[in-house]
């Protein structure tokens, strides 16, 4: 941790030396590409290096390529789904002040997994980009409900917004309970997507939700300055001119977007909108500019590699990502909360 | 995972474990014992002692029920269709029953039995109300629990070794034991691997050409059920030959196949012909739009037996007396059409 003096709370966010975030950044960047490098090599069929070198360059055994290729959209997509989730995370916990803040607390999950289960029972969804499209209005819808429920009346009713998420997630919980009880297809089916998994998805599903992800990203990296603002207080960031209310909006809203693109994609995911933020805190400080950049880089990274362990540690068969991130992470989120304590 | 268990049901049941030589340790003392006895008027009192307890049937039982598969079958086969039977949705057809059940009970002219709910929430109830002599449930997933509730109702017939595990010929020496027709049995056994042996002369061809029997539980998904699994059976006694890569591949235990994933798809570059099922259109669309998929020879070439009807898909997953002859004469077409598209 970088020793810096200890301002008086409210004093604006502290800053690490440039030197020690250059080598920060250099570490991230390092530790995505061993990830995204890792996600193309490993699989059921093992492969070694220097044959995923020679399909890069296209010059590889036509069979292998195929294998390789057949890796990429799943590391694409743990690379948007991750820096989405982190990003999300990032966002919420900083709005709403509160460390357990994750995509799911505003309903995301909820609503895309009451969509789903609605679809499948009384639709016959199926099928990976019919789930999709039902999972994403189901979540945007249940992010924004319990946003307007959350901050009607204006305020910074922040308690109120976490009780309204955690109020309709309970009621939606026990409706998907109900139906899937009562029809063991839709359990059948609804139980699998629930896990959270990179595998058996296709380029038509990062393409699909490319735009809103990609929009949630560019809009939360705009806030940063923003954040950092309403950071200092509801109070002093009027007093400085800035529209708190409206800044907070907006942090749920990309939030929002973010989570349901990312849980739409690949199944709720919960761990690292929880835990990357904390990592990244611990690293950079609390300067939102760079909570988000580094949220944005480590998140794939976690993603990634949690479902590298996935692909191997059953092989040839998987063990499903939402299952392995907690694994993988819990490390890293201990040893930030430990520095924490030191730091706080 | 989950096509696998909508489409396989018996085989996800037993997801616990299966101990296929204990099993067919246990078959094999089954019918020494049945074949001993040989006079019928000796056949009452019986006991059979399943891995759930016993059953002691004290005379020739005139109302029977069923649970799980294959039971049902054999029991019409020997002259008695069920007062009641657990009901198959996904196999079943437009009459609401599995269609060579119906056919052979309206062959017969007698009453179509009642259809109840079965698996974890087995309906007890429906069960009691149709005052059976006896339960049938040789191949099934049925518990503990239940089989203690439902031995007071009628002696419960359960099965040797694990849930969904039972061989085929012990399935028709159980039940036909049970019922007092252990001779009978032995005849029925002999006419299964008959008919099998008749259409597999009508093909003689057939022994030129390997098959694998494969599964998807979704993209990136591809498993190969063992040749003992009793689909893959089936097709092996019409004379095709098991890819014999199938023996190196490692058992998901209990269900008597294996998960290779679908980058290993190359294993499989020597099958001749492929045999699977999707579990919807979509399903089918999904899988053979991937590129790893297309890569195995025979998908390729269209080399491929997919029926699509979920009553086939069921009927020609099981042997016992009834599917063999319904499945035998609309399989061997389907396998017909494959094979004309070897390379």
């Amino acid at each position: 941790m970088a020793v810096t003096a200890t301002k008086p709370r409210g004093a604006g966010p502290r800053k690490p030396g440039a030197a020690r975030l250059a080598f920060a950044l250099l570490g991230a960047l390092v530790l995505l590409a061993a990830a995204l490098l890792a996600s193309v090599r490993y699989g059921s069929l093992p492969t070694s290096f220097g044959a995923v070198f020679d399909v890069l360059r296209g010059q590889g055994d036509p069979y292998i390529t195929t294998v390789v290729e057949s890796r990429y959209p799943r590391t694409v997509l743990g690379v948007l789904a991750g820096a989405s989730l982190a990003v999300a995370g990032c966002l919420m916990q900083g709005v709403t002040r509160n460390p357990l803040a994750e995509p799911g607390m505003l309903g995301i999950t909820a609503g895309a997994s009451a969509s789903i289960v609605v679809a499948t029972a009384y639709l016959g969804m199926s099928g990976q980009m019919a789930t999709l499209l039902w999972a994403l209005p189901g979540a945007l819808l249940a992010g924004l409900v319990v946003y307007a429920v959350g901050t009607r009346g204006g305020g910074s009713g922040m308690v109120r917004l976490v009780l309204t998420g955690a109020v309709l997630s309970a009621v939606l919980s026990a409706f998907i309970q109900a139906v899937t009880l009562s029809k063991p297809a839709v359990f059948d089916s609804y139980r699998y997507w629930v896990v959270g998994s990179l595998g058996g998805r296709g380029f038509d599903v990062f393409w699909t939700v490319l735009p809103l992800a990609g929009a949630g990203l560019v809009a939360a990296l705009l806030l940063g300055r923003a954040l950092n603002t309403v950071a200092l207080g509801d109070d002093s960031a009027t007093a400085l001119g800035a529209k708190p209310a409206r800044i907070k909006a907006a942090g749920l809203l990309a939030a929002t977007v973010l989570g349901a693109a990312a849980t739409a994609a690949v199944g709720p995911i919960a761990f690292v909108g929880l835990a990357v933020p904390h990592v990244v805190r611990v690293l950079v400080g609390v300067d939102f500019r760079l909570q988000l950049l580094f949220c944005a880089l480590f998140g794939p990274s976690l993603l990634l590699f949690a479902d590298v362990v996935g692909r191997l540690v059953l092989r040839p068969q998987e063990l499903m990502v939402g299952v392995v991130t907690a694994f993988v992470g819990a490390p890293a989120l201990l040893i930030a909360v430990r520095r924490m304590k030191g730091n706080a | 995972m989950l096509s696998l268990r909508a489409l396989r049901r018996p085989a996800a049941v037993a997801a616990a474990a299966s101990l296929t030589l204990l099993l067919s340790a246990c078959g094999a003392t089954d019918a020494d014992e049945t074949t001993g006895p040989a006079q019928e008027t000796a056949a009452f009192p019986v006991t059979i002692t399943s891995s759930l307890g016993d059953a002691v049937i004290t005379e020739e039982p005139k109302k029977i029920v069923t649970l799980g598969q294959g039971s049902t079958e054999t029991a019409i086969a020997l002259g008695t269709v069920p007062v009641g039977i657990e009901e198959y949705k996904w196999g079943s057809d437009d009459s609401g029953y599995l269609p060579w059940v119906h056919e052979a009970v309206k062959a017969k002219g007698a009453e179509l039995p009642k259809q109840f709910t079965g698996g974890e929430e087995l309906d007890i109830e429906a069960i009691l109300e149709l005052d059976p002599d006896v339960i049938l449930a040789a191949w099934s997933g049925v518990t503990k629990e239940q089989f203690d509730l439902l031995s007071d109702i009628a002696p419960v017939v359960a099965y040797p070794g694990q849930a969904w595990s039972t061989p085929w010929q012990d399935q028709i020496k159980i039940v036909s034991k049970a019922l007092g027709k252990a001779d009978e049995g032995e005849d029925l056994i002999g006419d299964i691997k008959k008919q099998l042996a008749d259409a597999a002369a009508t093909r003689p061809n057939y022994a030129k050409y390997t098959f694998s029997y494969i599964y998807n539980t979704g993209p990136g998904s591809l498993g190969v059920f063992f040749p003992t699994e009793q689909r893959a059976e089936m097709v092996a006694a019409l004379g095709l030959k098991p890819d014999p890569i199938v023996e190196t591949f490692e058992e998901v235990e209990g269900t008597e196949s294996a998960s290779i994933g679908l980058e290993n798809a190359d294993k499989l570059k020597d099958t001749d012909v492929v045999f699977t099922f999707y579990s919807d259109a979509k399903n089918r669309k999904e899988i053979e739009a991937q590129p790893l998929y297309q890569a195995i020879p025979a998908i390729k070439n269209g080399a491929i037996v997919a029926p699509t009807e979920q009553p086939f898909v069921t009927g020609s997953s099981m042997i016992n007396p009834l599917t063999v002859p319904w499945s035998i004469e609309r399989f061997l077409p389907m396998i017909d059409a494959a094979i004309a598209k070897v390379k």
